[in-house]
């Protein structure tokens, strides 16, 4: 009986370091196949570096994370999904330059090309969705601070009110802005090269043209397995699902 | 009354000040609405049947736009004709909705049964297709066709030039009467009208005969004066084309649809006098006034004209010519001219004069290999008259090839019938430079050894023959923090707080700000907090003095307590007040006059108090203070 509770414990302890170990050894581990992605890129071998970058993926993404998975992915020719993970780092570091550039060298090397958008379009895409966020946050907090504040003497009412008008109309313009990115919030980027767009949800139905890969798409209704899309262009038609991917990660 | 007064003009524009708020916010939301007037395509041909001299109109109309570009297929037995476009603008409950229709024509070459296809349709929401039409061409003349411009049987008067000319009648200038098939031939309607004669136009000028179409007239024409034979006439002009459409002789005529007004004479008395015929009532002024009219519905036509349509010659047709026919002009211009690898180079390549620009085709590059040539844009800029101006095209290039150094000569086709002869436009090369692309070549030269290994080995990584690209920014070597959801920041629970926050407290703020501004403007208000502050400031005086055993100071403190608060009473100087107005203003003993009493006896005969008088004189004072307050 000794001999069993004594074994018991063993395993107990066994256990107890494996999972602390492992626990502890985590985030080390997380580095060092992040460092050893990187130096699969510098060895021009981007297959192997995509792989390893979207296994860490796979357990948190980081803007930094991203970007190189797309560097990756660009290099190897897989234009799609290069441009699906620069969309994703977008989304989490608005104000990178490096993100921003390599996402238009990748798009202009496919000739995907945006056509001229109306100004208030372009108003609308002059910052992201968080930043626009922010600037209405800042607005409004500003408009509140000059029109509490008490006023210095001898300064007239005139400025305030112009000054809170001011910000008044910045905070509406920021929340233009943020209906305006939110509507792109949920697009999708089509990864597969050749994807077709379909009159009809099935298989068997007229293809209305291909959609290239890399193209930005909104999603609309679904229908087994294929999607309502209307791409940057405003063709629209029914696309299979496994062929574009959204740019939001959601929780599992 | 003028309180009453001023409180309803503030209550008005205060009201006035929320209306415009409300307007604001609705302005802004309004902006904010997306905008998403659905766009449609749709297609029809107004016979399923036509003979094979014959030909049908196909409209395709566009709803929910303003502007669109169809790209007609090409169908083998079959020639489209563009006959114009017009637009309909609607206001339904608010909302308005635009159509646009373009109107062509469809010549059956032979017979057979045909299916005109999904033609697609470049809109601004992107390329919409309308449904295929399926149709028969047949041999003998249909009973269903409608041609545009044919003449329908009414027993409505044909006026025809040289029959009417004291009413109507309408004359035709050609520029020439032969033509090839498909060239444009400008044409000058006019149709005079007997001035004083008042007339509706019920149809613009049609053509009647076949062989040739005739270009969209506009709605509103040149209006002008011309006096012929000592008579005046209203004159409509429109200038227009004419394109032959089948070759061979042909007779054609065009006619227009009016209703004239025509003025009845007077009833004359039986002696043949007029009723008003003295010089008075013979003005003019009273013939329109007691003069009748009846409608007159009449066609007028112009005289036939006699035309022929010349096919084009075969011989000495160049390989990229589409049917272009008139005078062109080419030029080509491209930017930049200096690029980095990979970036897209704008052809812009414009094709000026007169001619049929409907059939004028993007130009050809001479030499496409090393270039990515993109799908180009047209625009059709009309300048000087019908049949006359420039096609500007805007094509993508992008130079696969570093070592290219110019952008190839481009050609363009056409024929010219003024020397029928076929001609060839041929820019020059247009140099440009990829940057970078000397220092990449001596790398190339250099190292070429260890790129060949290295484009190997990636071969057989990837089974993919795509180059790498050079000028991406480098990798992030450090990976900062992990998230698990992208979640925009407004969803985020701490933002919304921090969102909540802020509301809660401008709002605090302006309440707080708001009884601030209430209490600056309450003078009684005001005075209460000042009598209060003034006699904590005094009261603590008392207590000091009092636990100095200092009498005098004891004593002054209480004097300057009853002043400051029975002068902030009475508003009236603290200073100025005496043991005399107390005992004036205050009931007959009162404590104050007793306290101040003594202060003023002290001051003068220097009295002094014990501490236990000093004690109960402090109790009674502060009893009786904050009583007032």
């Amino acid at each position: 009986m000794k001999a069993y509770n004594w074994k018991i414990v063993c395993a107990a302890c066994f256990f107890l370091l494996l999972v602390g170990q492992t626990l502890w050894a985590g985030e080390p581990d997380r580095e060092r196949q992040f460092q050893d992605a990187i130096q699969a890129y510098g060895r021009g071998e981007y297959k192997a570096a995509s792989q390893q970058f979207e296994a860490l993926a796979r357990d948190g993404v980081s803007a930094a994370l991203l970007f190189n998975l797309a560097n990756s992915y660009a290099q190897a020719g897989e234009s799609g999904r290069a441009i699906l993970n620069y969309e994703r780092a977008r989304r989490l570091a608005p104000g990178d330059s490096d993100i921003k550039g390599n996402l238009e060298l990748v798009r202009k090397g496919k000739g995907l090309f945006q056509e001229e958008q109306p100004i208030g379009q372009r108003l609308v895409a002059f910052l992201e969705l968080n930043q626009w966020t922010g600037l209405a946050v800042i607005a409004f907090v500003l408009f509140g601070v000059v029109l509490l504040l008490p006023l210095p003497p001898g300064l007239k009412r005139a400025p305030r009110y112009v000054a809170a008008a001011v910000c008044l109309l910045v905070t509406a313009t920021a929340i233009t802005g943020v209906f305006g990115q939110y509507r792109h919030w949920n697009d999708g980027v089509v990864i597969l090269p050749g994807a077709r767009l379909r009159v009809s949800p099935f298989a068997s139905a007229a293809s209305s043209g291909t959609i290239q890969e890399g193209r930005l798409v909104r999603p609309g209704k679904s229908h087994g397995s294929y999607f309502l899309v209307e791409d940057e262009t405003g063709r629209s038609g029914w696309l299979e699902a496994d062929a574009f991917e959204p740019i939001v990660l959601m929780k599992e | 009354m003028k309180d009453m007064r001023r409180y309803f003009q503030e209550k008005r524009d205060r009201r006035i000040g929320l209306v415009a708020l409300c307007s604001l916010v609705l302005f802004f939301l309004a902006g904010v609405m997306p905008v998403q007037a659905g766009v449609e395509v749709s297609a029809s041909l107004n016979a399923t049947s036509i003979p094979i001299d014959r030909a049908a109109a196909l409209s395709i109309t566009v709803t929910g736009t303003r502007s669109f570009e169809p790209q007609m297929p090409e169908v083998d037995g079959l020639q489209f004709h563009q006959r114009g476009q017009s637009t309909q603008i609607e206001m339904v409950n608010g909302a308005f909705s635009a159509s646009v229709t373009s109107v062509y024509l469809v010549q059956g070459l032979r017979e057979g049964k045909f299916t005109i296809p999904a033609i697609p349709v470049k809109t601004q929401d992107g390329i919409l297709t309308t449904q295929p039409i399926a149709f028969e061409v047949t041999a003998e003349p249909s009973a269903a066709v409608v041609l545009p411009g044919q003449a329908s049987s009414s027993a409505k008067t044909r006026l025809r030039s040289g029959e009417a000319e004291k009413v109507a009648f309408m004359r035709v200038t050609l520029a020439k009467e032969k033509s090839y098939s498909g060239e444009i031939v400008p044409v000058q309607i006019k149709a005079y009208f007997r001035e004083g004669i008042k007339a509706n136009l019920n149809t613009l000028p049609q053509l009647v005969g076949e062989g040739y179409v005739l270009q969209q007239l506009a709605p509103e024409p040149v209006q002008t004066r011309e006096t012929i034979n000592n008579t005046t006439y209203a004159v409509l002009t429109w200038d227009s084309a004419l394109s032959g459409i089948k070759e061979g002789q042909h007779t054609i005529s065009l006619e227009l649809e009016a209703t004239l007004l025509l003025r009845e004479q007077r009833r004359r008395d039986p002696l043949g006098r007029s009723m008003l015929s003295d010089p008075f009532f013979g003005d003019s002024f009273f013939d329109d006034f007691f003069g009748s009219y009846r409608e007159k519905e009449v066609k007028v036509a112009s005289p036939e004209l006699d035309l022929e349509v010349l096919a084009l010659p075969q011989k000495g047709q160049p390989e990229g010519f589409h049917g272009a026919i008139g005078e062109f002009r080419l030029s080509v211009n491209g930017d930049p001219l200096e690029v980095e690898p990979g970036e897209p180079i704008t052809l812009t390549m414009a094709i000026s004069g007169k001619g049929n620009f409907d059939r004028v085709q993007v130009p050809e590059l001479s030499q496409e290999d090393g270039w990515k040539a993109y799908t180009p844009s047209s625009e059709f800029l009309e300048d000087g008259g019908p049949g006359q101006g420039k096609k500007v095209f805007e094509q993508a290039l992008v130079a696969r090839d570093s070592h290219l150094r110019e952008i190839p000569a481009v050609t363009f086709s056409y024929f010219d019938p003024t020397d029928a002869a076929y001609k060839v436009l041929k820019s020059s090369p247009i140099p440009f430079q990829i940057k970078g692309a000397a220092v990449e070549e001596k790398k190339n030269e250099s190292v070429a050894k260890v790129e060949q290994v290295e484009e190997k080995v990636q071969a057989e990584m990837s089974g993919s023959v795509e180059m790498p690209m050079s000028n991406l920014a480098p990798l992030k070597l450090q990976s900062d923090e992990m998230t698990q959801a992208m979640v925009p920041l407004f969803s985020q629970r701490w933002f919304q707080v921090f969102v909540a926050l802020l509301i809660v407290l401008l709002f605090a703020g302006t309440v707080l700000r708001q009884r601030t501004v209430h209490n600056a403007n309450n003078p009684r208000l005001q005075r209460h907090h000042a009598m209060k502050h003034l006699l904590t400031l005094r009261l603590k005086e008392i207590d000091q003095a009092l636990a100095a055993d200092d009498t005098r100071g004891f004593l002054v403190s209480c004097r300057r307590a009853i002043q400051e608060q029975l002068g902030l009473l009475w508003e009236s100087e603290a200073g100025a007040i005496t043991l005399a107005d107390l005992r004036q203003r205050l009931p007959e003993g009162s404590e104050l006059i007793t306290i101040f009493s003594a202060a003023d006896e002290s001051a003068y005969s220097g009295q002094e108090l014990n501490s236990q008088q000093m004690q109960d004189f402090a109790d009674r004072l502060r009893k009786e203070l904050e009583g007032i307050l």
